[in-house]
């Protein structure tokens, strides 16, 4: 089951370039639930969000505005990671190892074994996977895949147990069980496919944090199981929150919903337009996006995902659609606080919650000469 | 099952801040042209310039065709993709790998495909690019600024030219798509040329703020020696946007197949022989889903 919201677009078609700014973007949001194939199977918690935000945004007056602590430190984390697995059966990390250190963290490799332990930023988010494993774990058809329920059982007693030492979770945090995937394989000639199976079961949580869900890619653990339910690679975005001791009021969902068409990238001219996600929260983008501002507050925000489809010109085959897929994190307090990578606060901080031409399109790469 | 004997011995080597250092390069020419002017040292000196090369013995080149823009809207602009692929030329640059060509894709359709394909796109081993895509029956579509054109994989034969495309990865929706078992029909003319491995996604992937590093996280997986598979699975998942991932090779037989879908890497790609024509058999994708 996945929800879908609709998006009435009232206004005709308009693009970044025909933007009029005396043209408001006016829509409406409704909700409809559908059952349609899914990609990632939304567990409850993930339900439960986007259905609230939809509905009733925050459902609540004001959030409190977080701070990230600094972290342990990339080589301190991954030295600890490889400590806690390197002794563990039975997919331990085996083998003599290789460390690089790099503007974007510190990697361990098994030079040997194809294992790798990669920490980034300040060491409050790292990944450490061994695939490798994969190759002589079972694999099964798709019907006797890990559930939904079994995989967020082995899931939370990983985290609760394996990674206790790096994902601290204090009273004030709830870990929430976001989605699965699952890694298939397939094997053809020609069209026939002659193989399909599933060879990993993938686990996604997310937190809240004093009752409010953390968006974005901060404060997220993966965890991937091969079939006989062997851990095979994990990876976690998750620091301490430092309360700030002030709280940030946040607008209500009607006027959030106004500064989602002012500040949208998409400028939804499709034909079709939905939203796939909507989830309102404290938006931490993780310390993997390097255009990201350290000393800025984690503050609220609603993330909005966006499909707009079109169909395709092409002559040949005309039932062709190009989708058009943008995430857009959207500042969701009444008064923004500084944020100097986010563009959409950026907008709103310096233009204020007015009608125009998204500035979101021009960024500062440069775009490229043609090939002539 | 794997065990690690607790008297295990691990070694160790550091190599801190070489390979991603963005002096090196200056440093390297600096020494270079030292060499050059005192002959009679160029042996010794030659000696402290290798001794300083990051260990990228395998340096490959690539090059990107992007888009961002599209002729009279007849696209949706798509913000962020210079970022995605500034960061993979600029992370692979940093790994002294050659950077051979950069473009949008204003006029690009023939540079894709096999009327003009040795211009560019076949100019370097590794080829990326980030635009929309779409897939038809006959088709995986590359879409071009230009106002309905697309590159279609039914016109496209990698692999096959000088230096010969590799790898694709291509930032873009649906190529990869196989639910309707038209993956062969789409990809078997593209691979006939000896192209050797596609990372693209089986369904949508998002353009944002928050996706805008994916081209450096999937340059730096590579630099680092992972697997093109793990790479990308890695380099543009974050575990909050729903990418939908998949990567692709095609092989003259089963296992060289799948062989070759789980075990390429950036740096070890020419050891699989180029597969042409009658020996493209088998196709292997792998998806990240939930069906």
């Amino acid at each position: 089951m996945k929800t879908q919201i609709h998006l009435k677009v009232l206004s005709p078609r308009f693009s970044a370039r025909a933007f009029n700014a005396s043209a408001f973007v006016v829509f409406s949001l409704s909700v409809a639930f559908y059952s349609a194939p899914a990609n990632a199977e939304k567990l409850a918690g993930f339900n439960e969000m986007n259905n609230r935000s939809t509905i009733n945004g925050f459902n609540r007056d004001s959030i409190p505005l977080l701070k990230r602590a600094k972290g342990p430190g990339a080589a301190k984390t991954a030295r600890e990671l490889h400590a806690r697995f390197s002794g563990q059966s039975p997919n331990a990390l085996i083998g003599p190892i290789e460390t690089v250190e790099t503007d974007k963290g510190v990697r361990i490799k098994g030079s040997l074994a194809n294992w790798t332990i990669h920490v980034k930023g300040d060491g409050s988010s790292a990944r450490l996977e061994k695939y490798e494993y994969l190759k002589s774990a079972p694999r099964v058809p798709r019907s006797q895949r890990l559930t939904s329920v079994e995989l967020e059982q082995l899931g939370r007693k990983f985290v609760g147990t394996d990674l206790r030492d790096f994902v601290v979770l204090d009273p004030s945090d709830e870990l929430v069980a976001l989605k699965t995937k699952y890694q298939v394989e397939a094997v053809g000639e020609g069209e026939r496919t002659i193989t399909e199976e599933v060879a990993a079961n993938f686990i996604v949580f997310g937190r809240r944090h004093n009752g409010v869900d953390i968006v974005g890619a901060g404060s997220k653990i993966m965890v991937a199981f091969a079939n006989d339910r062997t851990p095979v690679a994990f990876s976690y975005d998750w620091p301490r929150y430092i309360d700030q001791g002030k709280s940030q009021r946040v607008h209500e969902i009607s006027t959030i919903r106004e500064r989602v068409a002012a500040l949208s990238t998409m400028r939804l001219p499709a034909s079709t337009v939905s939203v796939r996600r909507f989830e309102c929260g404290s938006f931490d983008p993780g310390v993997r996006l390097s255009r990201r501002d350290d000393n800025a507050q984690i503050q609220a925000a609603c993330m909005v995902h966006y499909v707009g489809s079109k169909p395709s010109s092409d002559a040949v085959s005309g039932s062709a659609t190009t989708e058009e897929s943008i995430s857009d994190p959207i500042p969701a307090g009444i008064v923004v606080e500084e944020d100097l990578a986010w563009p959409h606060a950026i907008a709103v901080r310096k233009h204020g919650d007015v009608c125009r031409s998204s500035v979101l399109n021009a960024t500062s790469t440069p775009r490229p000469g043609p090939a002539l | 099952m794997l065990m690690a004997p607790k008297s295990m011995e691990i070694t160790q080597s550091h190599h801190r801040h070489l390979y991603n250092n963005p002096h090196l390069k200056e440093n390297m020419h600096t020494l270079k042209k030292a060499v050059s002017r005192i002959g009679s040292l160029t042996l010794v000196l030659g000696l402290v310039v290798s001794a300083v090369t990051p260990s990228n013995a395998n340096a490959g080149t690539f090059g990107a065709f992007c888009e961002s823009e599209y002729q009279n809207s007849w696209q949706e602009s798509l913000p962020w993709a210079w970022d995605i692929c500034n960061g993979f030329m600029t992370r692979l640059s940093n790994n002294l790998d050659s950077q051979v060509y950069y473009f949008n894709t204003q006029g690009a359709k023939p540079f894709y495909e096999q009327a003009n394909d040795q211009d560019y796109v076949e100019k370097a081993s590794m080829f990326f690019s980030a635009t929309h895509g779409n897939i038809t029956n006959a088709d995986a579509k590359t879409f071009m600024w230009d106002q309905d054109q697309t590159a279609n994989s039914s016109a496209m034969r990698l692999g096959d030219e000088q230096t010969g495309t590799s790898i694709m990865s291509a930032y873009s929706c649906h190529l990869l798509y196989r639910d309707d078992n038209r993956l062969w029909a789409r990809w078997n003319p593209v691979f006939k040329g000896g192209l050797r491995y596609v990372a693209g996604s089986h369904d949508t992937i998002w353009f944002g703020y928050t996706t805008s590093d994916v081209g450096t996280d999937y340059a730096d997986n590579l630099a680092f020696g992972q697997t093109i598979k793990s790479a990308w699975l890695d380099g543009i998942s974050d575990w909050w946007e729903d990418q939908d991932i998949a990567v692709m090779s095609f092989g003259s037989s089963a296992s060289d197949c799948t062989n070759r879908r789980d075990n390429m890497k950036w740096q070890n790609f020419t050891s699989y022989p180029r597969n042409r024509d009658g020996n493209v058999k088998n196709w292997c994708q792998t998806q990240w889903t939930d069906y």
